[in-house]
């Protein structure tokens, strides 16, 4: 019973299923609300869908430079990890895969799609790969810093409450802590780190105005530009996920609390939330700014968020 | 390490097909070679082998951007050799037309700046206003693309009072979106970073390397036909000529929003003070004795140049066309080194290029 109920979650509810599903459907809404911005009407909400299985049989095409296990085997790495962040991420209580220290676990797995993309890029063996991947490794550089000191001031300040003063990297107790003192983005010392991980999500995802390796204006989708077929399908199905999985964690980062109880409704007032989340950090930013060059996407990063984010962790050690 | 990053002939980020050849180190352009030709439809050979109106419909299809520019130099050049006298209200109509051409034209080429920068919104926005333009083209021609507004001796469609006031009122309603546009475009802090400093093509070089049109204009050099050498009847306007110091992406841009304003306020003088009268010589096909033109008009992305020679003939012994790009093209390469592979697209999309024009 235990072992059916795991394959249950790995395949339905966190894991598989949800997030093809959910991750597509949100870069639907993500698109259909960036047109109604721009004065279009935009695509049908299921337009992922349909190219994603448009996609998914179409002709696959290994450029003969590449090299062909690399290539093929990097988008579906990606996946598997994104999926796998997703079921440590707990859904308000409810949390099937909770351990002692799954944050850094999901902090791990969560570089994974992005280096998956420079594998994939650079056994393609195309210039454009070549410049692209040299972008989502700055683009690295640039998010990991402000990711981390943000979730550092997260861990130290819940585990000032839960851990007898050491840090904690247990996503549950995170969300124990919320539900009894409320979300953390009300706590003042958590603001900055808030408004850092805001910002992150943006590049993170990959989207403007941070959309840097994969500018298809500048350098055709870098290192997706010799894809094609269904590991193309996969490789924007990740992209799809990337966003779930990234909102999915800021809401249980800093608006969850105790939830309802029950799993179905817990889920729904979960996507709605994301779906928030997703219009103030992706949509709006996508449509108000223009793309930013890569120096200026690293001292942008190097400056706001990261100094938001040591703020907060300052003010958490003032016992704020 | 150095890579050698070609961009074209078939890029994102180009509309028509250039070659241009990027040597870099990292990010950083060092050199940079520029390959033009893959659209050569050997007009101008065409040419020598068809009647003066016929000439008019193939020369319209050099460009589909200035698809008025071109058969307006070329019935100038007809004009001037077979000493015809237009009508007043021919020429005004043709004016007209030239300068909603140079509307389009640069709001088309603003939206495009815009997307290269990553800028969907604005892209957007431009391209609204473009639109409303587009419909008072038609409006007068009845055409979206190729006007066939010019015959030899004067314009093929009238523009009566009903018509005149309609183009008024929608000149009017332009105005709110042309000014929110250029209030996104002025204010914006990322449009700012991704133009300003970007490719810039200094005073000296720009005089040197002999480029024109909005492109020189940029760079602080002022020339412009329509003031330097007034032909047909824009002496009669009253309008500036918008010239900024600056040289970058940023300033090209800002110049044509500024070109846009001037061009707006000729064409409202044209059409409330259209003389009446005629508005062509009659339909039919000239006499043109023997002889020689050069007639310069211009275009949106600078000056359009035609010699046509006749022999006294029904067909043109030779026409030859300048065109704007192949002045601007050559400071490509220039103005790419030492920029970055972010900014390549940008920055050869920067001199408004039209290669259909360029190869011919």
């Amino acid at each position: 019973m235990e072992l059916l109920k795991t394959i249950l979650y790995i395949l339905l509810y966190p894991g598989l299923i949800y997030c093809v599903i959910g991750g597509l459907i949100l870069s639907g809404i993500d698109r259909k609300l960036l047109a109604r911005m721009q004065k279009r009407i935009g695509p049908p909400i299921l337009q992922p869908f349909y190219d994603f299985f448009k996609l998914l049989g179409k002709e696959t095409i290994v450029p003969r430079n590449a090299a062909k296990k690399a290539f093929l085997a990097a988008p579906v790495i990606g996946l598997i990890s994104l999926i796998t962040v997703s079921l440590f991420i707990p859904v308000f209580k409810f949390s099937p895969f909770s351990t002692y220290a799954d944050l850094i676990v999901v902090i791990y797995l969560l570089t994974i799609p992005a280096v998956a993309l420079i594998v994939g890029g650079s056994a393609s063996g195309s210039p454009y790969a070549g410049v692209g991947i040299s972008r989502e490794m700055v683009a690295i550089i640039s998010y990991e810093l402000p990711m981390v000191v943000s979730l550092l001031a997260i861990a130290k300040k819940v585990g000032l409450a839960l851990n007898n003063g050491v840090m904690t990297f247990s996503l549950a107790q995170i969300v124990e802590y919320q539900a009894q003192n409320g979300p953390l983005f009300t706590k003042i010392s958590i603001i900055p780190a808030f408004i850092a991980m805001l910002l992150v999500i943006p590049c993170k995802v990959g989207s403007l105005p941070f959309d840097i390796a994969e500018a298809e204006i500048e350098i055709c989708e870098g290192p997706l530009v010799e894809y094609s077929g269904a590991p193309l399908a996969i490789f924007k199905l990740n992209h799809a996920i990337k966003m779930l999985v990234m909102t999915s964690l800021f809401v249980t980062l800093f608006l969850s609390g105790a939830g309802t109880g029950i799993l179905v409704v817990d889920a729904l007032i979960q996507f709605i939330l994301i779906i928030i989340v997703m219009f103030f950090s992706i949509t709006l930013l996508k449509a108000i700014t223009a793309r930013l060059r890569v120096e200026q996407t690293l001292k942008f990063y190097w400056t706001y968020p990261t100094a938001l984010a040591f703020l907060s962790l300052i003010l958490v050690y003032f016992g704020l | 390490m150095g890579y050698t990053i070609p961009i074209g002939p078939y890029h994102p980020s180009l509309e028509e097909p250039i070659h241009a050849k990027l040597y870099t180190e990292g990010e950083v352009i060092k050199d940079a070679e520029v390959f033009i030709g893959y659209n050569h439809r050997g007009i101008e050979k065409l040419a020598t082998e068809r009647n003066f109106i016929q000439t008019l419909t193939l020369v319209e299809r050099v460009c589909g951007i200035c698809s008025h520019s071109h058969p307006f130099a070329y019935a100038m050049a007809i004009e001037n050799i077979a000493q015809m006298e237009v009508p007043k209200r021919g020429q005004y109509i043709r004016v007209i037309m030239a300068e909603l051409e140079r509307l389009h034209s640069h709001y088309l080429w603003i939206g495009l700046a815009c997307h290269l920068i990553g800028y969907d919104s604005l892209f957007m926005y431009v391209w609204d206003a473009r639109e409303r333009i587009m419909d008072i083209l038609e409006e007068i021609s009845g055409n979206r693309v190729n006007y066939g507004m010019v015959i030899i001796g004067g314009s093929r469609r009238d523009i009566d009072d009903e018509k005149r006031k309609k183009i008024l009122n929608m000149l009017d309603d332009l105005i709110e979106p042309h000014n929110r546009m250029k209030d996104i475009f002025l204010n914006d802090k990322t449009a700012a970073l991704r133009t300003k400093g970007v490719g810039v093509l200094p005073k000296d070089v720009a005089e040197r390397m002999g480029t024109i049109g909005p492109h020189a204009r940029a760079s602080g050099v002022n020339v412009d036909v329509r003031k330097d050498a007034p032909y047909s009847c824009y002496d009669e306007f009253d309008f500036n000529v918008p010239v900024l110091n600056e040289g970058d992406v940023w300033a090209r841009v800002v110049v044509r929003v500024l070109e846009i304003e001037e061009s707006i306020k000729i064409i409202k003088q044209a059409l409330e003070n259209l003389p009446e009268g005629p508005i062509n010589l009659g339909n039919k096909l000239p006499k043109v004795p023997a002889g020689e033109f050069t007639a310069r008009h211009e275009a949106p992305r600078g000056q359009v140049v035609y010699y046509v020679v006749t022999d006294g003939g029904q067909t043109n012994y030779r026409i030859s066309i300048h065109v704007p790009t192949f002045k601007t093209a050559p400071t490509v390469p220039y103005m790419l080194k030492n920029n970055t592979i972010a900014d390549a697209g940008l920055i050869i999309a920067s001199i408004d290029p039209c290669f259909s024009c360029l190869d011919r």
